[in-house]
């Protein structure tokens, strides 16, 4: 049994003159709700993609572990000449689900995800993008993924079907099931991540468990002149200069460390991180 | 190379594609109120050798939109084309579609042989002509793929039939003045290098040429180009990669 559901090594992709993606390495543990996460352009698309094996890398590889791969786009296209049902069937098909299997699991998966199994009658390009997009769910779903790869998971669905989703993806860890998801709405993913990946201009910047993070390390500010950088990185590599002021994401039992040298008064408000600080600290 | 189930689906979804595009329906009828036009007008004998020169043409028309739409709409980032599964699909749609324009051929092709037998005007040549046939048609579907990575839509077809037209225009010109190409045609003999090349350009252009009983033979170096055509398209497809939506 491998240790890992997904494992990526040094992949690089270019477009042209562009690096997308700059030697990338990552692995997904099993059991593991993990975000994505990264400005517009930063490369995440370009590495799902790799992933799933819709780009070939320039160089690097990746390993997918046993069982099957799941994915939902941010804006699932079909074909525009088929039913649901004809995709629903096919799929079925493809990945040897049987008849009444089926039945069950479309029952059981329009109900957790609001998807009314009425509109399978129809062409999936009549439907509403948030339909497409339970549709994508639902179609996914029914091969019981044991990864689960999600792009941007609640483009287009209202409040009530986010929570739905959110519940999916919970649902799915307490089955046992990877999910990765790459997405821009960092408080949503926050309810629900156990680790978290930030991507910036085709580099890994980050891959940490978000609850370790959150409760063992607090932000600090302080003045610039007060201490020199050097001897800030042997206490913690998270860094980072902004108006004249130092700012350091630093782990709670080692602040004794920065207030000896910085002395009385030296600590500006530490603050508990949140996702969304978090991300903001290291994306700008 | 595709599994089983895989090409199963693959078959299923260009299967409910080919049903669903009405321009299929339309083509086909308005070629069998041409065949009946001919039999009435003239003979069934013309109607069957007109059969026999045009039914390339389904195959022609089968290849359009096979590669660039489907890749553009982003439609083959479904889960059912992960793992590089849509390369696979895209490969077996080119013998689904080859198998039904080969099926449709084959009917109306056994309905006017039954047809002929009865009235005892079937020739054997008829057979090896169908042959040609769909030797020719091959070719245009691999040409019309090989085309649909570039052009969207029936523009890989349009291309292929202004090319012909351009063909005709050309080979019309050259006939008021005899001699030289268009004598060579005229006796299927290509003595030299030169006049062998122009008719493999015309062939290329034009495969229905060789169904003419005289060019029969130029048939296996039409299914030669088919080939090469399609070892292009293969390779093309193997390092195809879905980049835009």
């Amino acid at each position: 049994m491998n240790d890992f559901v997904l494992r990526a090594r040094g992949l690089s992709k270019k477009y042209g003159r562009v690096e997308a993606l700059k030697e990338a390495s990552f692995s997904l543990s099993p059991n593991k709700i993990t975000a994505f996460l990264g400005e517009n352009g930063a490369g995440k698309t370009t590495t799902l993609k790799l992933i799933l094996g819709f780009l070939r890398p320039d160089s690097g590889a990746v390993e997918i572990g046993e069982g099957r791969t799941g994915y939902v786009p941010e804006h699932p296209v079909f074909f525009n000449w088929l039913r649901g049902n004809d995709i629903i069937r096919s799929t079925a098909q493809m990945y040897g689900i049987g008849k009444h299997s089926l039945a069950r699991k479309i029952d059981d998966l329009s109900g957790k995800i609001s998807f009314d199994r009425n509109l399978l009658e129809r062409k999936v390009l009549t439907y509403s993008l948030g339909n497409q997009k339970k549709f994508s769910y639902l179609q996914t779903l029914l091969i019981s993924p044991d990864l689960l790869i999600v792009d941007e998971p609640f483009t287009a669905l209202d409040p009530p079907s986010i929570k739905s989703v959110r519940d999916l993806f919970s649902g799915l860890k307490r089955e046992g099931k990877t999910v990765f998801l790459s997405s821009h709405l960092v408080s949503e993913v926050e309810k629900i991540c156990d680790e978290f990946i930030i991507i910036k201009q085709g580099n890994i910047i980050i891959h940490e468990e978000l609850g370790r993070l959150k409760h063992e390390h607090v932000f600090v500010r302080f003045e610039k002149a007060r201490l020199d950088k050097e001897n800030l990185s042997a206490i913690s590599p998270w860094i980072k200069e902004e108006d004249g002021q130092f700012i350091m994401l630093v782990e709670k039992k080692r602040l004794d460390q920065i207030t000896h040298h910085l002395g009385p008064g030296g600590l500006i408000s530490p603050e508990q991180p949140d996702l969304e600080k978090i991300f903001l600290f290291f994306i700008l | 190379m595709p599994s089983r189930d895989s090409l199963k689906v693959t078959f299923s979804i260009t299967g409910k594609k080919v049903l669903a595009a009405r321009i299929h329906y339309f083509l086909l009828s308005g070629f069998i109120v041409l065949l009946g036009y001919v039999w009435l007008k003239d003979s069934f004998s013309l109607s069957f050798r007109a059969f026999l020169y045009l039914f390339p043409y389904f195959f022609l028309f089968a290849s359009q939109d096979m590669v660039k739409d489907e890749v553009d709409s982003g439609a083959l980032e479904n889960v059912l084309f992960l793992s590089g599964n849509f390369r696979g699909y895209l490969l077996g749609k080119s013998f689904f579609l080859a198998a039904a324009a080969f099926s449709c051929s084959l009917a109306i092709f056994l309905i006017l042989a039954v047809y002929a037998l009865v009235t005892r005007q079937f020739f054997a040549v008829y057979l090896l002509q169908f042959l040609a046939g769909v030797a020719a048609g091959i070719y245009y579907l691999s040409l019309g793929g090989l085309l649909s990575f570039s052009f969207k839509g029936g523009s890989n077809v349009l291309i292929v039939i202004l090319g012909q037209v351009f063909l005709f225009i050309g080979l019309l010109l050259r006939a008021a003045k005899r001699g030289g190409f268009i004598d060579s045609l005229e006796k299927a003999s290509f003595p030299d290098l030169s006049s062998r090349l122009k008719f493999f350009v015309l062939a290329a252009v034009f495969p229905n040429a060789v169904v003419a009983k005289k060019f029969i033979v130029y048939a296996l170096g039409i299914a030669a180009f088919s080939l090469l055509f399609f070892f292009l398209q293969r390779m093309k497809i193997r390092n195809l990669e879905l980049q835009k939506k």
